[in-house]
Formats: structure tokens, C-alpha cells, sequence
């Protein structure tokens, strides 16, 4: 399209009443010419901003499309996973989290004593080295801890997760 | 750029591509969808960010809305441009983020004058780029979600307003009342603000 042409349809270009073919073509010629932008602009200040910012180029980074497909691949493990098992990793997680509080309210209110590792006999193996295994096909990691509460009860709890979101 | 995009767009083969490439995902094929993604992240990242006017907040969305987009893919409707099913998502999302949070607390202060660079004959394009970015995330402060929403899909996006009406879910009528008054509240801040670069009775609608 000629800058005459533009010229021409400005108006109707602004006040949104040209067919998209022709929109676009009004379009593509403001993007490229200096002059008919200005014209634009002299009817409608807010031009300025709206032209400018269709002349961006959004972001884009390979980053991004892992970061999306590793969310993507953890929505298809958590889906394959049997709802019995969501329910039970679930409710293990809460455990965790009461657990965890719980202890946490008891050193607050209790000035803690220092203790090592050593003098926590049992402290050692609250901690398992995590198992690769399958599940429904996908493989996953199974973390398995034992802690055990202030009353000297031992619980174990299991976490599955993607690899590839291990940091 | 916006306007190579929307071209880019209406090209029936990429549609097709599209459309090919969705299918392949459904089928479970991720490398499919990664493509997908490759394909239109950098539109639906812009997209959000102008409506929310926060790159952060727009990659999370983003990368929300095509997680979502993954989730769904049973349920697209081929009938649809993979684009425009997208960008629904897309805006829906960033539409509830602006429903949630006080958007007048991350506006961003900035001089106009960077506009009056992009327009002149020897303006540094880069400083042009980021200066007008900024001036409209705080002209847009005013904006309803929805004003904000249909301006940047119609105006800044350069969307046909039928496509707008589809991603909004709303009449083209509904649409082209949104964009009117998105323009008359820019305009009375940009006059209020900017008043050398808004002199009265040039701009009506």
C-alpha cells in the first residue's frame, strides 16, 4: 500500500472500521514508514504509544520452553499416578508438615541444648539415600524419611519426584 | 515485531503447522508442543506483559497458560487458530492477576518525551522501546481489566476485532466499546500528564 493510500484510510484505520485485510496491510506499511506514523499520530496522540509497542518483539529464550515442558512432564506424572497414591502422598506431606511444626513449637518454647549427630542415636538414618523406580512407566525418584516426633515416635514418610526438577 | 506476527498469523500453512503440531501433542508427542511453545511464547509473553505491565509476572503466566493449553488439548477446537485459543488462555489468566492484585502499585513513573524520540527522524530505538513500555504501564493504570485487555489485543497486538470478541468472550460491539473507552482514559491522563503531546481537539474516539 502507497503512503497516499494510508493517508487515506487513517481515519477509518482509527476509528477501527477497515476489513482485516486491509487493517493489516495499513499496519505493515506504519511500521515501515516514518512519515505515515507521524501522520497517525498527529490525529491520535495515543498512536505514538500503540504503534511503538506493535513494534516490540516479545521475549523469547530456551529457557522458557524447558521451564514450560518440565511443568508440562510433572502434570503427567502427578496425572498418572493412582488417586489412592495422590491421596496417600498427600497425607503423608500433611504428617510432615504437623511433624515438622510441632517440633519446631517445641525448640521455640524450650531454650534448645546444643546436641551433635552422634549424641542423637537413630538421627543418622532419618535420612535414606533416594530409589529411582517406575511408576506407570515414568521414571521418578522416592525419597524416604524417618523422622521422629518429640515423643519418640517414628514415622516414614515418601516424597515422589520428577528428576528433572531436582535441582 | 506485532505486525509481522499477525501476518504471520493469518498464513494458512502455519496454521496448518499448528494445528498438525497440536494434534501430535495430543497424541502425547511432547516435542510436538515444545514447538508449539517455541512457536508462540514470544507473542503470548508480550501479549501478557502489556496487559499486566510487569515481564515477571507475564513470563509466570505464560508459562501458565501453556501448561494449561497442554492440559486442555483434548479439548481444542481445531476450528480455532491454535493463536487464538492461546491467547485466550493467555489473557484470561492475566486478567485474573489483575483482578487480584492493586495495579496502581506497580505502575512505572516515566517521561514522555521517549515517545516523542520514536517518532523522531534519530531516536535510539532500544531507549524509544523501553521508555514507551514504561509510559504505557502507567497510562494503563486506570484501565478496567477488560479496557486494558481489549486495548492491547486490538490496538497493540493488532488483532482483527472478530479474533479480540473470541478471546474475550464477548460481543465485536462489546469489544469496540472497550477499546473506545480505553482510548478517551489514556487520553484524558496522557493530557493530564503529557498535555504538549495531546493538544486539545485533535484526537475525538
Amino acid at each position: 500500500m502507497t503512503c497516499d493510500g494510508v493517508i487515506a484510510r487513517l481515519a477509518a484505520f482509527l476509528a477501527l472500521e477497515l476489513d482485516p485485510a486491509t487493517e493489516r496491510d495499513v499496519r505493515l506499511h506504519l511500521a515501515g514508514c516514518r512519515t505515515c506514523r507521524a501522520s497517525a499520530v498527529a490525529l491520535d496522540p495515543l498512536q505514538a504509544v500503540a504503534l511503538a509497542l506493535a513494534g516490540t518483539p516479545g521475549p523469547s529464550d530456551d529457557t522458557f520452553i524447558s521451564e514450560v515442558m518440565a511443568g508440562v512432564h510433572q502434570r503427567r506424572v502427578e496425572r498418572r499416578l493412582p488417586a489412592s497414591r495422590r491421596w496417600w502422598l498427600a497425607a503423608a506431606a500433611a504428617v510432615l508438615v504437623v511433624v515438622g511444626g510441632g517440633t519446631l513449637a517445641v525448640r521455640l518454647r524450650v531454650p534448645a541444648t546444643p546436641t551433635s549427630v552422634a549424641e542423637r542415636p537413630g538421627a543418622e538414618a532419618a535420612a535414606v539415600e533416594p530409589a529411582f523406580v517406575q511408576v506407570e512407566g515414568e521414571g521418578v525418584r522416592l525419597y524416604q524419611v524417618h523422622p521422629t516426633t518429640p515423643e519418640g515416635r517414628s514415622l516414614r514418610v515418601a516424597f515422589v519426584v520428577d528428576p528433572r526438577l531436582e535441582l | 515485531m506485532g505486525v509481522l506476527r499477525m501476518l504471520a498469523r493469518t498464513d494458512v500453512s502455519s496454521e496448518q503447522d499448528d494445528r498438525s503440531l497440536a494434534a501430535a501433542a495430543v497424541a502425547g508427542d511432547e516435542t510436538a508442543f515444545a514447538d508449539l511453545v517455541r512457536r508462540h511464547q514470544g507473542g503470548v509473553r508480550r501479549c501478557a506483559g502489556r496487559i499486566l505491565g510487569d515481564d515477571e509476572e507475564a513470563r509466570d503466566v505464560a508459562q501458565l497458560a501453556f501448561i494449561r493449553a497442554w492440559e486442555n488439548l483434548a479439548k481444542y477446537d481445531t476450528g480455532w487458530a491454535f493463536s487464538t485459543w492461546l491467547y485466550r488462555i493467555a489473557t484470561n489468566l492475566a486478567i485474573d492477576v489483575l483482578r487480584s492484585r492493586d495495579s496502581r502499585n506497580r505502575t512505572h513513573v516515566a517521561h514522555l518525551h521517549a515517545v516523542g524520540d520514536f517518532i523522531g527522524p534519530s531516536a535510539p530505538r532500544e531507549l524509544a522501546e523501553g521508555e514507551v513500555k514504561r509510559i504505557f504501564g502507567e497510562l494503563t493504570a486506570e484501565l478496567t481489566p477488560a479496557q486494558r485487555s481489549a486495548f492491547v489485543l486490538r490496538e497493540v497486538e493488532g488483532l482483527a476485532t472478530s479474533e479480540v470478541a473470541t478471546i474475550l468472550s464477548c460481543s465485536e460491539a462489546t469489544v469496540r466499546n472497550h477499546v473506545f473507552q480505553a482510548r478517551a482514559v489514556l487520553r484524558r491522563s496522557l493530557v493530564a500528564r503529557y498535555p504538549e503531546y495531546a493538544p486539545a481537539g485533535r484526537a475525538r474516539r
